[in-house]
């Protein structure tokens, strides 16, 4: 009987069988197309640890919602009722049933892994033996969790996908507000996430006790409710279905409403200034200008000298013909005078000829490059930005090398390589440089040819349009094209940046080490040793000149940038900011602010406190 | 006049039966709209048009969706279909009807989003008329597109949601490799799919027809699916899924799950170093960028790979790009990973020549491995050693009179002498092998072509143990240790103790540092304990010092050398590795 019971459960649960055969051999199979396992075997069990644990989740959540409540929902339990049987026996062929699939994908996948090691071993005197057993114990505790939480949910039926699909969006949310949170989500957050120093595994044991201990309550509650009371959550129209109903629709509808009634009150607070002072309007030939009322006195005196302003930009630029455009005198974002868009310039309100020449620069520069200005952004940043603030430098009269380029240069010498690929720029040293470095480059090419040369350069950009290339081979191209060296107009702009750098004040060198939950930060006059100490405290002067320093923290190297945490360093210190740091790890990144900008130092990874 | 007649009942049917679920909708669109605006005043965003067409192209496809889970699937599903069918009506009306009630819904959606955002955007910017337009032929296209297909898709019953999950799983893994930006180019979505300011200047015209073409798709397979057979199919898939219908469709979601990753893998690696002109060559492809010095070198390097190409039978070795990087750093040839993974050099072309061929070459040959020669040691000091024994040079003699105890494995060479003289013992190594050298060599280097991982792994099985002697018969070679006689005599460099001062750890000098001499340190991911983020070293000048501050917490792992360049030997002399 109860060998026939289990063969009808193995059979409905069939098509998990196949998904548990099909992933893992999916997984064994992308491994070895993947080069990383060459180099050593665990390598993407440890990267893709979340993802594993998540398919193993979600199946043996479809495994756990399959095998007990649609027997009532089907009628068949009538039919069960009537064997000579228990239903508490009726559910544990059920649990063995359900177990194995899961089981079979967990050590399905050890024994694949296991397969892949032998096939390709890792370095000598390494034993990956222990490692893999503790990947597959976490993926285990995916599966345990998984299976508990199908069999209870799967008596609302398809509202347990609904409840899923809640879950996560609230543990997602929920590790945004408060990043330790991240560690009970699966996929999205750490709970799969293998990290290890060396071989020694560093996973946090709060979620690996709770998920299994949460599903273990869920198989509990379900067999409870299979030995009766079961029956009346299936039937249509249930408290229960209802139940959940409300709480998954009903909540996240009260949550958007609420969300939704705040903003239309900082709406209806905002709303008043923007609809009653209004925007006027000014055009000359080729210019419309928008502006509140109490800025017309600015944008009138602007609006006699913009056409020949863009003639003298476009003329910097290389490019001799008009633009024709808005121009919003109505607010920029923060920490920016303006942006040219592509199809307008926006400036703040109070924005000089200097902000205005820096924007048309781009406006003309767009002008040529077209769209490949969008296309080829991660590798022509720093030129287009450079070249903006070039122009708005000679129409300004300010000296060719900005003095934070220099400084910049001083603290970490300039590597190209870097400056035309945005996403390692970001990733190890800072974006922002982009601008100041660029100008330099800039100021160096100049003497190549002039304006010629830049407009060369744009058009170049334009014709590559949208295809992938490496900076490196862009420009090259580039060079090959417009007629210049491009390693001569590198070797100059570094020259330019030591000439430039000579008569900066005594820049500082900084250190910092993790001290508990605090960076210490030291900082040392540029060619002092430690055996003839000059020490700078925070905001003392040093031949005359204040540093103040700063750290900057994130996640990880692909955190937004937005979501960077600065702190500024008193008494030599700054905090780790450990509410907003998820996993074990940070970056950190000490700098100083020099006029209005900041000189930061490279990223380093460091071990959470 | 009877038609338009029944078309109204129905359609009124639709609004009596579905209106307060989609005014419920249309509240909490409303209530996205609302943050849409918020969010983009507070970041003062360049246009405030930008929350409408934001909001539309995120939520509408989630309010087309549900509005015609409503139209569609809950009539098929609750047999209101049923009924329908048997009242005296053509069963296009009964398709048209709703499909227009909910187009008319959604663009209705559309155009109050459009207007209420333009309205208050025209108190803070420009929203001149032609662009109000063209954001109406976006967006109007846009949604057009998404009820057609939605309007089809809800006609398959319980395989619905499993079509839009495999579509977009697939879709997603096409992006890059196989189709560059799918939801750009290739998907409905194209015509707002690009940032609002982009589409302002370059309107997206290219991508009309094939949304247009998505939305002809979804009405034409949406008439054949409501009228097959008097709408069997239908009838079919949504009659109520026994456990095994159910399960079959988990399966469905998982294995479209699956495959995502499984094309993502196998599709082509673009060549973005294709515009760089490669060097004229049997067996390699070698591509420089830059002076004509690196010209020279490149085709020096091109002479030696293809002589050891011909010699021991490997076709092709991995393509390498040459660029000129004026500082030499620490090194004169460093990598520069570009975003393909290439092979990428910065040579400084100021080096002594004979010595950049060795490691652009050598460089080549640990590729060739898949990288692997540097985790198996009796295959790295192969590799290693490859070039130097291709190129002798009296510079490689003074490296190796340098190393005492030549006999030291290949790593511990590495740690202790620098990799300047371990390539210098290597390059001996195969010297003194004589005749089987090309055996050793073809071995190492002609068993792994790549980084696949069949290859990978038979390099690792046939380099397991003592291969040298299994496979040709041979065993390392020892080598008499050099006098430390040089003429003129190198400078000797100071040990480095690596030791911890309170929160830091700072670098001991056994004495104080020669002129210009530097030194690296690394930071090492506490995790991998190997290099961090870009793999950096950080190089200092510590001429005269005798102590350094490494800047680095005790917690952080880190690695550090002291390294003098001393011209006889055309590289590095170095105090040995240290970490922590």
């Amino acid at each position: 009987m109860i060998l026939a019971l289990f063969r009808k459960e193995s059979a409905v649960l069939a098509p998990q069988w196949l998904a548990a055969f099909a992933i893992v051999g999916l997984s064994g199979f992308l491994q070895m197309l993947g080069t990383d396992v060459t180099l050593d075997p665990l390598s993407s069990r440890v990267d893709g640890g979340e993802v594993a644990n998540f398919l193993v989740f979600l199946l043996s959540f479809s495994v756990g919602h399959t095998v007990v409540a649609p027997e009532f929902v089907e009628g068949q339990i009538e039919f069960l009722d009537t064997l000579p049987t228990s239903r508490a026996v009726l559910f544990a062929v059920k649990a063995v049933a359900a177990v194995l699939p899961c089981l079979a994908m967990v050590f399905g996948s050890f024994g694949c892994d296991v397969l892949l090691a032998i096939l390709s071993p890792g370095p000598p005197g390494t034993d990956v033996l222990p490692t893999l057993v503790y990947i597959h114990a976490v993926l285990l505790t995916g599966a345990v969790a998984g299976l508990g939480l199908g069999m209870i949910l799967s008596w609302v039926r398809g509202l347990a996908w609904g409840v899923v699909v809640l879950g996560f969006v609230v543990g997602m949310v929920g590790g945004v507000i408060f990043p330790p949170m991240q560690a009970y989500v699966p996929l999205f957050g750490t709970w799969g996430t293998l990290e290890f120093t060396g071989r020694q595994p560093l996973h946090p044991l709060g979620p690996l006790v709770a998920w299994p201990s949460l599903g273990g309550l869920g198989a509990l509650l379900s067999f409870l409710l299979f030995l009766g009371p079961g029956q009346r959550l299936t039937q249509r129209g249930s408290w229960a279905t209802g139940g959940v109903r409300l709480v998954t629709t009903g909540c996240l509808s009260l949550v958007v409403l609420a969300l939704g009634g705040l903003c239309a009150l900082a709406l209806l607070i905002r709303a008043p200034e923007l609809l009653f002072e209004g925007v006027e309007m000014q055009t000359t030939e080729h210019f419309r200008m928008l502006f509140r009322p109490s800025d017309r006195a600015h944008v009138t005196a602007v609006s006699q000298d913009i056409e020949g302003l863009s003639v003298e930009v476009g003329g910097f630029v290389g490019h001799d013909g008009p633009i024709a455009l808005d121009v919003e005198f109505l607010g920029a974002a923060q920490n920016h005078g303006g942006v040219f868009t592509g199809g307008k310039i926006r400036l703040r309100t109070d924005a000089d000829r200097s902000t205005l020449a820096h924007e048309m620069a781009h406006a003309h520069a767009f002008a040529v490059e077209g769209p490949a200005a969008w296309h080829q952004r991660h590798h022509m940043r720093f030129f287009d930005e450079g070249l903006a603030s070039w122009v708005a430098s000679r129409v300004d009269g300010s000296p060719p090398i900005p003095a934070i380029a220099a400084a910049i240069h001083a603290v970490d010498p300039v590597e190209f390589d870097l400056m035309v690929e945005d996403a390692r720029f970001q990733r190890e040293r800072d974006l922002a440089q982009a601008y100041p470095l660029g100008e330099a480059f800039v100021a160096a090419l100049d003497a190549d040819g002039g304006a010629e040369t830049r407009a060369c350069v744009l058009a170049g950009a334009g014709e590559v349009g949208a295809k992938r290339i490496a900076g490196l081979a862009l420009w090259v191209l580039l060079a090959d094209r417009c007629g210049f060296d491009l390693d001569t107009v590198v070797q100059r702009m570094e020259s330019m940046l030591d000439e430039r750098g000579r008569d900066l004040p005594p820049l500082p060198t900084l250190e910092a080490t993790v001290a508990g939950t605090d960076l210490a930060v030291e900082a040392r006059e540029r060619g002092f040793t430690e055996e003839s100490p000059s020490p700078l405290a925070e905001g003392s002067r040093s031949r005359g000149y204040d540093w103040q320093l700063i750290c900057r923290f994130r996640d990880n190297s692909d955190s937004e940038v937005t979501h960077y945490e600065h702190k500024r360093v008193r008494d030599g210190r700054c905090e780790i900011p450990l509410w907003r740091l998820s996993g074990t790890t940070f970056d950190y990144q000490v700098g100083f602010h020099y006029g209005e900008d900041t000189v930061f130092d490279r990223w380093v990874t460091a071990p959470l406190p | 006049m009877t038609l338009l007649r029944v078309g109204l009942a129905l359609a009124l049917k639709n609004l009596l039966h579905h209106g307060m679920s989609i005014a419920g909708a249309t509240v909490l669109f409303t209530c996205m709209l609302f943050m849409g605006w918020v969010l983009v005043l507070s970041e003062e965003q360049s246009s405030l048009m930008a929350a409408a067409t934001g909001t539309l192209y995120y939520l509408g496809p989630l309010f087309v969706l549900f509005l015609n889970e409503r139209l569609v699937a809950r009539d098929l599903a609750d047999g209101t279909a049923e009924f329908l069918s048997a009242l005296p009506m053509s069963a296009p009306l009964r398709l048209g009807v709703p499909f227009v009630f909910g187009l008319f819904v959604v663009m209705a959606l559309g155009e109050a989003v459009l207007l209420s955002t333009a309205v208050l955007a025209s108190r803070r910017e420009g929203v001149p008329f032609g662009w109000f337009l063209l954001l109406h032929l976006q967006c109007g296209t846009y949604l057009l597109a998404w009820h057609a297909l939605a309007f089809c898709v809800a006609h398959t019953g319980r395989w619905r949601w499993l079509t839009w999950w495999s579509v977009f799983m697939v879709t997603l893994s096409l992006d890059g490799g196989w189709i560059e930006r799918p939801f750009r180019t290739f998907l409905w979505h194209g015509v707002l799919a690009d940032p609002i300011d982009q589409a302002r200047s370059v309107p997206p015209w290219d991508a009309f027809p094939v949304t247009l073409a998505w939305a002809l798709l979804g009405v034409v397979l949406a008439v054949f699916l409501g009228t097959w057979r008097g709408g069997s199919l239908p009838a079919r898939w949504f009659a109520p899924a026994d456990t095994r219908q159910r399960a079959t469709l988990v399966l469905g979601a998982v294995i479209a799950l699956a495959a995502g990753p499984l094309i993502e893998e196998s599709a082509p690696t673009p060549d973005t170093w294709s515009t760089l002109p490669a060097l004229p060559s049997r067996h390699a492809d070698v591509r420089v960028a830059g002076t004509d010095r690196l010209r020279a070198i490149g085709g020096e390097v091109v002479v030696l790979l293809d002589g050891l190409g011909d010699e021991l039978g490997v076709e092709r070795w991995p393509t390498v790009v040459l660029h000129p990087a004026s500082r030499g750093l620490n090194r004169h040839v460093r990598r520069a990973t570009g975003d393909d993974e290439s092979l990428v050099l910065l040579v400084d072309p100021t080096g002594p020549p004979e010595a950049l061929v060795r490691e652009i070459a050598s460089e080549v040959l640990v590729r060739q491995t898949g990288d692997l020669a540097e985790r198996i040691p009796d295959v790295d000091w192969v590799v290693r050693g490859a070039a130097g024994y291709l190129r002798p040079s009296a510079a490689l003699d003074r490296r190796l009179a340098l190393v005492t105890d030549p006999s030291l494995p290949y790593p511990d060479l590495v740690r202790v002498y620098g990799r300047d003289l371990a390539e210098a013992v290597a390059a001996a190594r195969l010297t003194r092998l004589g005749s089987e050298a090309p055996c050793v060599l073809r071995h190492a280097l002609g068993t792994a072509r790549g980084s696949s991982f069949f290859s990978a792994s038979a390099l690792r099985w046939s380099t397991r143990g003592d291969w040298l002697q299994r496979v040709c018969g041979v065993s390392v070679p020892d080598l008499p240790p050099g006098r430390g006689l040089v003429q003129p005599e190198p400078i000797p460099l100071p040990p480095v103790h690596l030791a911890v001062d309170g929160d830091a750890v700072v670098a001991e000098l056994g004495w104080a540092a020669p002129r210009n001499a530097v030194l690296r340190r690394q930071a090492l991911d506490p995790l991998e304990l190997a290099p961090g983020i870009g793999g950096i070293w950080r190089v200092q000048d510590v001429s005269s010092r005798t102590r350094v501050n490494l800047g680095f917490s005790p917690t952080q792992p880190v690695s550090t050398e002291l390294m003098l360049y001393w011209a006889p030997i055309e590289g590095w002399l170095t105090s040995g590795r240290e970490g922590t």
